[in-house]
């Protein structure tokens, strides 16, 4: 009996350990787990369930020290809020614009004139070519050779590429704007009537486009925050991107919050 | 017979549910790095091409051979305390780390989890005068003028409150006692600030003062004392992480942007004639401003700080490549000092945003941190973006390129193949 006994001990444990073996190889195995080039296991994000509208927040948005009262005029002027806008779609991906307002160019011009005020000056003592080199070329290879042949399109196909921003509107076909760009490609400055140069009815549209993922985080405080994380780094578990909204929800309104900090821009959106 | 059996179950059962707890790339148990400070370390200015930070910033390049956690909360601009936009009232190092509420960024909860934090800050608190001028200043403390010797005294010649100026200068201050412990700010005076620059001529130079300027005397933040308080509002946070402490190097090269033609006509004229003359006095004022991290760990000796001397490393680099003959070093364009910084001469390029990381590997190699397979890592690392931005570039041979890094030593020398490899081409698909 007591032989017996211990024989069935034997056999459970050696079976417990053979499970146990198995159990190491899937334990780490959860059904979101994707893994990654170089190690470990990354995290499937989460999205909105549905394609999600944010609208500018003038109660958060702080652009540097500039006055509010001041950005809330330049929107006035300036900006379309209704096609300006960060919308989150369920397939993970997420597109940004700001759009200017339908004639502003031709407003803007119309201002300076009615007031007498020369931008000429300043137009043409902007340091094109030491903004291109210094920055804007590391950061975007090939950028002042596209410059330099009048090719903007092209240069702003880089910086698309790149990051995910674009800007469109520019009609490229208009003789005044052809003229702009070969001043910019031969001087690398900008010309005295720039502003004259471009259609009055050219809308300009900054975009962004990128992939999302939302993220539940525990704070050592104890409390409990939700990122958006913006960019390929979104599933990441052992790091954070750049781009981090901060999403809180309010009274059926969602709300968002990105600082920018070596800007000194804060962001806020939510939805309608 | 029997017992040998049940005690080889049980040890075999331990080892099998250790093994269970240990097996998982769980990410809560892998150490975690914090970056902290200014633009140095955030890399947004530096990695080229900019979508590359996550491959050429030295936070990165850490966080990822190693397998940590890895958090980068660096600001460009940011000082001390206060910022370059505003130094009295914006948000510096000191400022962020002291902030009493959370955001998704988690600034506050990475450091508290943190097991070593890594700064990168000083050299916006050096930045706050033009350098030509701290130039200037240092020259005139190694040739011993003082009183109305000094640099800027001849600024105030023919102002309307010319001696009251001269009287205010002259206060045996020197600005790197100002650097270490604060300047003044005058609101009741007239802003100005000693500047040299040249006549509408654009050759005769003029000791002039720029009116308007926001700091009247030589104002900076008190460095030293920001130091201590940084460390110790870190040491709240986390009593038990190791900090670093980066130091600062020496950005002088060739065609330098950061001392204009005006300041380096009147040092020439003071027979600093040369770009090796220039640096030789910016690594003075270096030697300055770093050594407030070495007074420091002097003062708390119980407790020091880790120290990265980048200064050196970046010196040390640069003098690999000597003017044959001459016995200095070469600081043209085409130098190992002139690749180690990015296009605008202030901040690092990618190569040294790799020294750094190098330098870094070496710290965590010494605490037993570094991770076994960095080295291969990294090397996976330059290999992929070989493949990705320069293998279908025209000429560009990358399968000598990634045998050049594979075979590589150490670190150090799977950089320098590296970037010897991709010399000269513009990348693609990044």
């Amino acid at each position: 009996m007591k032989k017996n006994v211990v024989k069935i001990l034997t056999i459970v444990c050696l079976v417990a350990a053979m499970t146990a073996c198995v159990f190491v190889f899937t334990a780490c195995d959860t059904s979101v787990a994707v893994k990654n080039f170089e190690s470990g296991f990354a995290i499937k994000p989460d999205a909105f369930a549905e394609t999600t509208r944010f609208y500018i927040d003038d109660s958060v948005l702080k652009i540097m020290d500039i006055p509010s009262l001041f950005v809330k005029a330049i929107e006035e002027i300036a900006i379309d809020m209704d096609k300006t806008y960060f919308e989150f779609r369920p397939d993970g991906t997420m597109h940004m614009q700001l759009t200017t307002k339908d004639g502003v160019f031709g407003q803007i011009q119309g201002l300076l004139e009615d007031n007498n005020i020369d931008i000429s000056a300043a137009l043409t003592s902007f340091d094109i070519k030491g903004s291109v080199n210094g920055y804007v070329e590391p950061m975007f290879p090939g950028f002042a050779a596209k410059l330099s042949q009048a090719d903007l399109k092209g240069a702003l196909e880089l910086i698309h590429h790149s990051l995910g921003f674009n800007l469109t509107g520019l009609d490229y076909e208009d003789a005044g704007v052809k003229e702009v760009l070969a001043y910019v490609a031969e001087n690398m400055a900008l010309p005295a009537d720039l502003l004259s140069k471009i259609p009055a009815d050219t809308v300009l549209q900054l975009t962004f486009d990128q992939t999302y993922g939302i993220r539940k985080l525990k704070g050592a405080d104890g409390k409990e925050y939700t990122a958006i994380y913006i960019g390929a780094l979104k599933d990441n578990d052992k790091t954070a991107p750049f781009g981090v909204f901060t999403l809180t929800e309010d009274g059926g309104v969602k709300k968002a919050m990105l600082r920018i900090e070596f800007m000194n821009i804060t962001i806020g959106v939510k939805t309608k | 017979m029997k017992k040998i059996l049940s005690i080889l179950t049980v040890a075999v059962l331990i080892i099998v549910f250790t093994l269970t707890l240990v097996a998982c790339d769980d990410s809560s148990d892998s150490p975690t790095i914090v970056f902290l400070g200014d633009s140095i370390a955030e890399a947004l200015i530096g990695a080229s091409p900019v979508s590359e930070r996550d491959n050429y910033g030295y936070y990165a390049l850490i966080g990822r051979v190693n397998g940590f956690n890895y958090y980068n909360h660096s600001m460009s601009g940011h000082l001390t305390s206060g910022n370059m936009a505003d130094k009295e009232n914006g948000e510096g190092l000191l400022q962020v780390i002291s902030r009493e509420s959370e955001t998704a960024t988690l600034i506050q909860t990475h450091i508290k989890q943190a097991d070593i934090i890594h700064i990168s800050v000083l050299g916006n608190n050096a930045l706050q005068f033009d350098l030509g001028a701290m130039l200037m200043e240092v020259a005139d403390i190694n040739e011993g003028k003082t009183d109305g010797e000094r640099w800027y005294q001849a600024c105030f010649d023919g102002a309307d409150n010319e001696a009251s100026l001269k009287r205010k200068y002259d206060d045996n201050h020197t600005l790197f006692e100002y650097l270490h412990d604060g300047g003044v700010n005058d609101d009741d005076e007239t802003p100005i600030r000693p500047m040299i620059d040249f006549a509408q001529d654009g050759k005769t130079l003029v000791y002039g003062q720029n009116q308007g300027a926001k700091d009247s005397i030589f104002n900076f933040p008190n460095t030293y004392q920001d130091i201590e308080d940084i460390v110790a509002r870190l040491r709240a946070l986390n009593p038990t992480a190791k900090i670093i402490f980066q130091k600062v190097y020496n950005p002088v090269v060739e065609d330098t942007k950061l001392i204009t033609p005006a300041y380096r006509q009147a040092l020439a004229n003071r027979g600093y004639d040369t770009y090796q003359k220039l640096r030789e006095l910016a690594q003075d004022i270096l030697e300055k401003l770093n050594g407030m991290i070495d007074e420091y760990n002097d003062n708390h000796q119980d407790a020091p700080v880790y120290v990265l001397d980048i200064n050196k490393a970046f010196n040390d680099f640069a003098a690999r490549d000597m003017i044959e003959g001459e016995g200095i070093v070469n600081l043209t364009q085409e130098s190992f000092a002139r690749k180690l910084m990015y296009a605008d001469y202030t901040h690092p390029s990618n190569l040294g945003h790799a020294i750094i990381a190098a330098e870094t590997q070496k710290l965590l190699d010494e605490w037993g941190m570094g991770a076994k397979d960095a080295l291969e890592k990294y090397k996976a690392i330059k290999c992929e973006q070989i493949d990705r931005m320069y293998s279908t570039i025209e000429g560009f041979d990358a399968q000598s390129a990634k045998n050049a890094v594979n075979g590589a030593p150490t670190y150090y020398d799977a950089t320098l193949e590296y970037f010897n490899a991709i010399e000269g081409y513009t990348p693609v698909n990044y």
